[in-house]
């Protein structure tokens, strides 16, 4: 059966060649098109590893403070201070600049002997930086004060670090080189999604502040009361009372659940236009192959009524003429398949090669689909001509 | 004779609706498609405001230094743009501003987010910008480290209410009060480079105008006499950068560039100069693709048509008709079909920047269909119907016509 199919449309290749074009394209749209979606999908399914609510992120710049190490440490530690004193102000902590949510990037290599994980974000932040932004341990514990007088100082991995450097034993004892200098692992934390619900965590470092990123600190996070989240008066207050302790700065308060919204609105529009021109090339597609179906139908009724009348029935006829179809689909997917297996092969974005096998097994059965729904009624009406009518015609 | 073709093609028009449908269908909604994307486009880089004199400016945006394994990227500072952009001898003028500086202010219980930008005083000659109310502030002012502000209408708005006049008012940014001098129109977000809520005396700056780093957040505009003085800058500053000795003993490399308008704004930051191959391959596939299935698609549907009309052709090359004559008509015929599909794709766009704008993606971005986009979706359109009628006709000039009047 398949090989008559086989042979009725190689006879046709001419005939049949746009079609398998259109065919294929279509597929490579719908192959990029499922891959984003089953990309963003598995990403959203994932925890978020934050606690956005209730959150501000202030941003300094210009701000003289003390040369000396001794003065600097107690510089930041009065900020501290007189900011948890303030009523309204539950937790602070500073922290390096690609606070979540933030365009902000630090990557490195960070490794231990021979094996080195590429790409690491490099997170700095004081001991309270997991408690406000409600992060969870999966083992361990986050780093104190105490832990900074060790030899090394203390450093918490993520899951998927911990993962790829230590897979098989372990984390909290071992020495890691982040930047050249060495941190002794004291807890392993749950991957926090950084750069919002939809896009993957990547593996992540968290470490104190040293002297030298104190130096150059410009972001302070405070977690304060609902109560006073949005009241715009407040914030007033606590911005005024910065600008003065600061002297000569520049200071800017955002909201970390709008940059939030912002970052996630940001990954799915292009989506939502994405989907809407595929949406509309789809329809394009299918009515045109619909009607292509229907007019060779049409024009191959003579060879349809011969079948009919030495004893095909209705049935056969439907079948034959949707089996046509399909191989020629078939032989579409297969070229189609050929060029969307080099995604995962290739590596050529840094996603994993499951999500591209799951959107290529989508999309085969979407066009196997599309091109069953185009030839339904085609086939339909073939089935219904009758062998005396079609053969008077010719 | 084209009153004869047009004739032909509205009547085979109506012969098959269902095929017209699908054929129209398909080329409004890729013109549709194509229009919004231009009028995007024509918002990039042909909307002249703030920076009308573009044709004759030269943008500096940023300096990288490469060493082994090693690199830091970043806009200006000031202390190189005084010591040796200033310096330079083409230009007529130039200008230099900060990048947009966020913060906040409170006023009436309110919060207002700012974003400022430090310029001198050549910015606003160099810049058309429309000022609604009061005027720019001068160099003398600059220099006496003035506290007054240039603000857009949208801030001016939210902080003093809408309509209100605002110059010699105050307006409360961090420790400080500016004297509004002028209230101008507002910049839209696509002009990524120059827009901004505010913008104040570059004097009052914490940079340090003598400082040693490269590295900083200023941007430097430059304005050539004439479009033939803009080679003469480019080599002044390729100059300058062979010459400029290293920040750091581990650079052993500099990349800065000055370029025209379109090539700074693809540029982003990136001095290396692969963003902008980037970025038109990216647009170009997606062109590419938007356009490959109708026409496919047409072209399908086409020579299922043209089948259909076998008769037709069989007698008019029985009584002479040359394949030409016919290939000619055809795609003529074509292109009557694909220009009204145009008129369905332009009320289609229409529709679809009504929604784009009024989602407001974008802060002061309005799209529209101005000349140079319809002009656009003309040439696209005529593209697009020799494109898809090009292969039908070929094949139905060499229709056997033994073969089509038997039949």
């Amino acid at each position: 059966m398949f090989r008559h199919l086989l042979k009725l449309i190689w006879n046709k290749k001419k005939h049949h060649l746009l079609l398998v074009v259109e065919i294929f394209v279509s597929f490579l749209v719908i192959f990029s098109l499922t891959s984003m979606l089953v990309y963003y999908y598995r990403n959203y399914m994932k925890p978020a590893g934050i606690d956005d609510r209730n959150i501000w992120q202030v941003n300094y710049y210009d701000v003289t403070k003390p040369k000396q190490i001794d003065s600097l440490r107690q510089f930041y530690a009065m900020m501290y201070q007189q900011l948890k004193n303030t009523k309204g102000i539950e937790e602070v902590s500073f922290v390096s600049n690609n606070t979540p949510y933030s365009a902000n990037m630090h990557r490195s290599s960070v490794g231990i002997n021979k094996r080195n994980a590429e790409n690491t974000d490099i997170y700095e932040g004081t001991e309270t930086y997991a408690s406000l932004l409600g992060m969870q341990m999966e083992s361990g514990r986050w780093y104190t004060k105490d832990d900074m007088a060790g030899k090394y100082p203390p450093a918490v991995i993520g899951v998927a670090l911990k993962e790829e450097l230590f897979p098989d034993k372990n984390a909290e004892g071992q020495v890691v080189k982040v930047d050249d200098t060495e941190y002794k692992v004291v807890g392993v934390v749950k991957e926090a999604k950084y750069r919002g619900d939809f896009q993957e965590s990547g593996k992540s470092v968290f470490i104190p502040l040293d002297t030298s990123s104190l130096k150059r600190n410009t972001t302070i996070l405070m977690k304060v009361s609902p109560a006073v989240f949005n009241d715009a008066n407040f914030e007033g207050q606590v911005y005024k009372q910065l600008v003065s302790w600061l002297k000569g700065v520049n200071i800017e308060i955002q909201h970390l659940d709008e940059r939030h919204r912002s970052m996630d609105r940001l990954a799915i529009i292009p989506v939502i236009i994405l989907l809407i021109v595929s949406a509309f090339l789809i329809i394009n597609v299918a009515l045109g192959t619909f009607g292509v179906l229907w007019y060779n139908i049409n024009k191959r009724k003579g060879e349809i009524g011969l079948r009919r009348a030495i004893g095909a029935t209705g049935m056969n006829v439907n079948q034959q003429l949707i089996g046509e179809s399909m191989v020629i689909a078939t032989l579409a997917l297969l070229l189609g398949c050929f060029f969307a297996v080099q995604f995962p092969l290739l590596h050529v974005f840094d996603i994993a090669s499951s999500t591209y096998i799951i959107a290529m097994v989508l999309s085969v059965l979407f066009i196997y689909l599309l091109v069953l729904l185009c030839s339904i009624y085609p086939g339909k009406q073939a089935a219904a001509i009758f062998p005396a009518t079609a053969l008077h015609e010719d | 004779m084209l009153k004869n073709y047009f004739k032909i093609a509205i009547a085979v028009l109506k012969r098959r609706k269902f095929f017209t449908f699908i054929s129209l269908f398909g080329i409004s909604f890729t013109l549709a498609t194509l229009l919004v994307l231009t009028s995007f486009l024509d918002k990039v880089i042909n909307d002249e405001y703030p920076d009308a004199k573009r044709s004759r400016s030269i943008y500096v945006t940023g300096i990288e230094e490469r060493g082994k394994g090693t690199r830091s990227s970043s806009a200006l500072s000031l202390g190189y743009v005084n010591k040796y952009i200033l310096h330079m001898k083409t230009p007529a003028a130039i200008a230099f501003h900060s990048m947009q500086i966020g913060t906040n202010a409170y006023h009436n219980g309110k919060k207002i987010s700012v974003n400022y930008k430090f310029v001198n005083s050549v910015f606003w000659d160099i810049m058309e910008f429309d000022f609604l109310q009061g005027k720019p502030f001068s160099a003398q002012q600059v220099n006496s480290l003035d506290k007054v502000a240039v603000i857009s209408q949208d801030l001016s708005d939210a902080y003093f209410g809408i309509g209100e006049p605002a110059v010699g008012k105050y307006l409360e940014v961090g420790n400080d009060k500016y004297r509004i001098s002028g209230v101008v129109k507002n910049v839209p977000a696509t002009a990524y480079m120059l827009n901004g809520d505010m913008y104040i005396p570059y004097t009052l700056s914490q940079d340090n105008p003598n400082e040693q780093t490269y590295f900083g957040s200023w941007n430097a505009v430059l304005l050539a006499r004439s479009k033939s003085d803009m080679p003469l800058i480019q080599k002044e500053y390729e100059d300058i950068i062979a010459r400029l000795p290293h920040s750091d003993k581990r650079f052993t490399k500099t990349l800065s560039n000055a370029d025209e308008y379109l090539d700074a704004y693809m540029r982003a930051g990136n001095q290396d100069g692969k963003s902008k191959t980037w970025i038109y391959t990216a647009l170009g596939i997606f062109v590419f693709l938007i356009v490959l299935l109708p026409v496919v698609n047409l072209v399908n549907i086409n020579i299922t048509r043209i089948m259909e009309r076998s008769s037709e052709i069989a007698v008019r090359k029985a009584f002479g008709a040359t394949a030409n004559t016919l290939v000619y008509q055809f795609i003529v015929e074509n292109i009557i079909l694909t220009l009204l599909g145009g008129l369905f794709g332009l009320l289609l766009a229409q529709f679809f920047l009504w929604i784009l704008n009024g989602a407001a993606l974008l802060t002061n971005v309005h799209l529209t269909l101005n000349l140079t986009v319809l002009f656009t979706g003309l040439l696209i359109c005529l593209i697009f119907g020799f494109l898809s009628g090009v292969y039908p006709a070929w094949r139905m000039s060499r229709f056997p016509i033994i073969k089509a009047l038997k039949a």
